[in-house]
């Protein structure tokens, strides 16, 4: 079998990063999973856009820091499964008609 | 990896490769500079936080320090001002008063902030108005014992070295240093010193504010058309107040009178002989003296200083053997002077040295204060760290996505290459299918187009090679059926000349021999010309040589070709044509003309037409052609040219549109009457292509020529 690399990554993204915005939209609103958004945010460092270090609690403060959150999963899943995509079809043979 | 094509040079540095070389240059640049900007900005914010914590702790001391210094100094001048006990008392009561409540005053920081930790000294430059002498006495404050001290008992030489520097940059406000401890056996850490200017006049201090924030503006580079006027008013205001400072302190500087009309000299002179010197001058000798002052002033121009001035008028007291006012300082005399006469002063130095030097003879001295670095930095090194990280983590992701993200392009870009190959080859069915609307998308659109395009210019290519062929062919044969040779026969020249519009032309002439002393003369021209005229001229020509003998006559040959031609030929192909018998004994030309150009006799100078007329060949049926087809007879003489040509000739056309013409034609033949035949067909053809010049033919032309000798 091979893989269409950009429908494979183009699903992928969606799949990851829809889940992902509702889960940090979540966090902010209740802290829901905190200590899943903190461990997220201990790799990848996100400054003053920070979820879970943001001095005021409304919202409106907070929707920079799920943005960029989001944004974060988007890019690393856009890379990872491309890369994925790209190797596996490297490996099993001949990836012209794949692509 | 991209295969290898036969005249294709490989791809060594790839736009892959250059685009993703771009795009890693570009992010690590500007996070490079984003991160120094931060780092930058959080660095001035920490220095701006310690600059203003500072200010406010030393604005609190600065007050009892005054009052310390101010009474201390009364203290030790005690014997010299010759004040009673009592004051003295009362001064020493009152230092002490002022250094108890600096003495309360760090204990009360020290508790409310435990992060600081504080060294305390002053910087003393001490004045004396009487005999104008300064000297630098440092003053340290030992918080261990409460007290003021020597700063020679001080442990902290470098604070002490620190402050002596912020006294030659007092202008730039309160100063910070950063320190970092070089020896690390004594296991101190590292350290920032903030300094306080401290003055012993209100006026200057207030000075020393304003001057503060103008100096802000003028380096912070504020708008032009806003702003510039109001600095200039400030850069001028500042100035004369700093040269008044300096020159009431009795400071010696370079001071510039800005004397602007005759008016102003003459009151310098005024200065010079009523208030700075005394003595009786004659209104003769006053009148002189003025007249050369103001002059050698004036010539002074732009250096007129106080030292020339004062100079000029040491010259002119000797000159009139004056003598000098007693009582009155020199030069702060003269700027009461200028100030009172609205005559302005100023200097070149700059405006940071004149209000050094302005401050300094003000200056009681420096408050320093030393914190400790650690707990003002600690925040800042944890900005930096998470600053790095953040730049790392997008700069990281960026790296991949730009060795990827040019692969998309690229692609295309080779499938374009690809197909451009294929239809290089040849294969001209090749499509491009390139989806998008972008500029590959337009170039696939395009190479299609181009591809279409070439498919079509190499078909007709090849039907234009064998049309071109099958012309050349049926020139060949067409060529082989008019004479190569004209016969050769006594007493008669002959001249020809055979120029067809196409491949193929409709033109035609022969000299046929139907007996020993006959021959035949024709000349024919099939309606337009190309291939078909062609056939039409071929069928005629065998016609001719099938019906012609010595017995037919020229109409019973026209009569026949006719009523061949016009059952044998298609309705649109039609020939004029001009048909002679001649007989070389008798000199009689038997002549038939089917709608041809009238045959042309040269004789002597003149040109004589043969009677021509009759319709086409071709053109009507039998009845109707009998109708006008007749023969004629004439008798040619000795040295006679006859002319027989198409309408070729006389309808040739040049750049302008013009006709050659019946008469430019005839004009030549006039002109060579006496010529050979084969002269005159040279020096028609020669005039012929002089006026055409190039112009591109647009029928056949064909002409022979026949002398009689």
């Amino acid at each position: 079998m091979k893989f269409n690399i950009k429908a494979f990554t183009i699903s992928s993204v969606i799949v990851c990063t829809l889940p992902a915005f509702i889960l940090f939209t979540w966090c902010a609103i209740n802290n829901f999973a905190i200590e899943a958004v903190v461990l997220f945010e201990t790799i990848h460092p996100s400054g003053a856009f920070s979820l879970t270090n943001t001095i005021s609690s409304s919202f409106t403060a907070k929707i920079p820091g799920i943005i960029f959150n989001t944004l974060y999963v988007a890019v690393d899943t856009f890379i990872f499964t491309f890369l994925f995509a790209l190797l596996y079809n490297l490996l099993s043979g001949n990836n012209k008609k794949a692509r | 990896m991209r295969r290898k094509l036969k005249n294709v040079r490989p791809i060594r540095i790839g736009l892959r490769l250059q685009i993703s070389l771009i795009m890693i240059f570009s992010i690590a640049l500007i996070s490079f500079i984003l991160s120094v900007a931060i780092f930058k900005k959080s660095e001035q914010t920490v220095i701006k936080e310690i600059t203003h914590f500072s200010g406010a702790i030393l604005k609190g001391i600065k007050r009892e320090t005054k009052l310390y210094l101010y009474y201390d100094r009364e203290v030790r001048n005690f014997k010299k001002s010759g004040e009673s006990r009592p004051y003295l008392n009362d001064c020493k009561t009152n230092r002490d008063e002022a250094i108890q409540k600096v003495m309360q005053f760090f204990p009360d920081i020290i508790s409310r902030d435990t992060m600081l930790d504080v060294a305390f000294l002053i910087n003393i430059i001490e004045t004396d108005n009487t005999s104008e002498s300064k000297r630098n006495r440092f003053l340290y404050f030992d918080r261990n014992h409460a007290r003021v001290d020597d700063a020679k008992n001080s442990y902290d030489e470098e604070l002490i070295q620190l402050l002596d520097f912020f006294l030659e940059t007092i202008e730039t406000g309160v100063n910070f240093k950063q320190i970092t401890t070089q020896n690390k056996k004594i296991d101190q850490d590292d350290s920032v010193v903030v300094g306080l200017p401290v003055f012993s006049g209100d006026f200057t201090e207030e000075l020393y504010n304003k001057y503060k924030d103008f100096y802000k503006s003028l380096t912070r580079s504020l708008p032009a058309n806003r702003e510039t006027s109001s600095l200039q008013e400030q850069h001028s205001y500042f100035e004369q107040e700093f040269i008044k400072r300096l020159v009431y302190n009795y400071t010696d500087f370079d001071y510039k009178i800005n004397a602007a009309n005759d008016k102003d000299y003459n009151r310098l002179f005024v200065y010079f002989s009523a208030v700075r010197y005394t003595g009786r001058l004659t209104n003769n000798q006053r009148e002189i003296a003025q007249k050369e002052f103001t002059e050698q002033l004036k010539s002074l121009k732009s250096d007129l200083s106080f030292q020339n001035y004062s100079e000029t008028c040491d010259q002119f007291r000797k000159k009139y053997n004056l003598r000098l006012k007693p009582n009155i300082h020199n030069w702060t005399g003269l700027y009461r002077f200028l100030e009172r006469n609205s005559i302005s002063v100023s200097s070149p130095v700059p405006i940071q040295e004149l209000a050094l030097q302005a401050y300094k003879s003000d200056l009681n001295g420096i408050i320093g204060i030393r914190l400790l670095s650690k707990e003002f930095f600690v925040n800042l090194n944890r900005n930096r760290n998470e600053v790095t990280n953040l730049a790392l983590a997008i700069f990281l992701r960026f790296i991949i996505i730009a060795l990827l993200f040019p692969g998309f392009i690229i692609r295309k870009i080779n499938k374009l290459a690809d197909g451009a190959y294929e239809i290089g080859r040849g294969n001209f069915d090749y499509k491009f299918k390139m989806r998008g609307s972008d500029e590959v998308g337009r170039l696939s659109d395009i190479f299609n187009i181009m591809g279409k395009n070439l498919k079509k210019a190499r078909e007709e290519m090849i039907e234009k090679n064998r049309m071109s062929t099958e012309l050349k062919t049926a020139h060949e044969i067409q060529s082989v059926l008019l004479p190569s040779v004209l016969p050769d026969i006594n007493k008669l020249q002959f001249s020809s000349y055979y120029a067809s519009q196409s491949e193929a032309g409709g033109d035609y002439y022969d000299v046929i021999p139907l007996a020993p002393e006959k021959l035949a003369l024709v000349i024919a021209d099939v309606s337009g010309h190309g291939v078909g005229s062609g056939l039409v001229m071929t069928i005629t020509r065998t016609l001719i040589h099938s019906f012609s003998s010595e017995t037919v006559k020229p109409s019973t040959l026209m009569e026949k070709l006719n009523e061949h031609l016009y059952l044998n030929t298609a309705s649109n192909f039609f020939v004029s044509m001009f048909y002679a018998v001649y007989d070389t004994k008798s000199h009689s030309l038997n002549f038939s003309s089917a709608g041809h150009n009238p045959a042309l006799i040269v004789r002597k100078n003149s040109v004589k037409e043969l009677p021509a007329g009759g319709v086409a060949l071709g053109a009507v049926g039998r009845e109707s052609f009998e109708r006008f087809s007749s023969g004629k007879n004439t008798i040619l003489e000795k040295n006679d040219l006859l002319v027989l040509y198409t309408d070729g000739i006389v309808e040739a056309m040049n750049n302008n549109n013009e006709e050659y013409g019946e008469e430019r034609f005839y004009n030549v033949l006039k002109k060579n009457h006496d010529k050979d035949a084969e002269t005159v067909k040279d020096a028609v053809i020669k005039d012929l292509k002089s006026f055409t010049s190039g112009h591109e033919q647009s029928d056949d032309i064909t002409m022979l020529l026949m002398r009689i000798t």
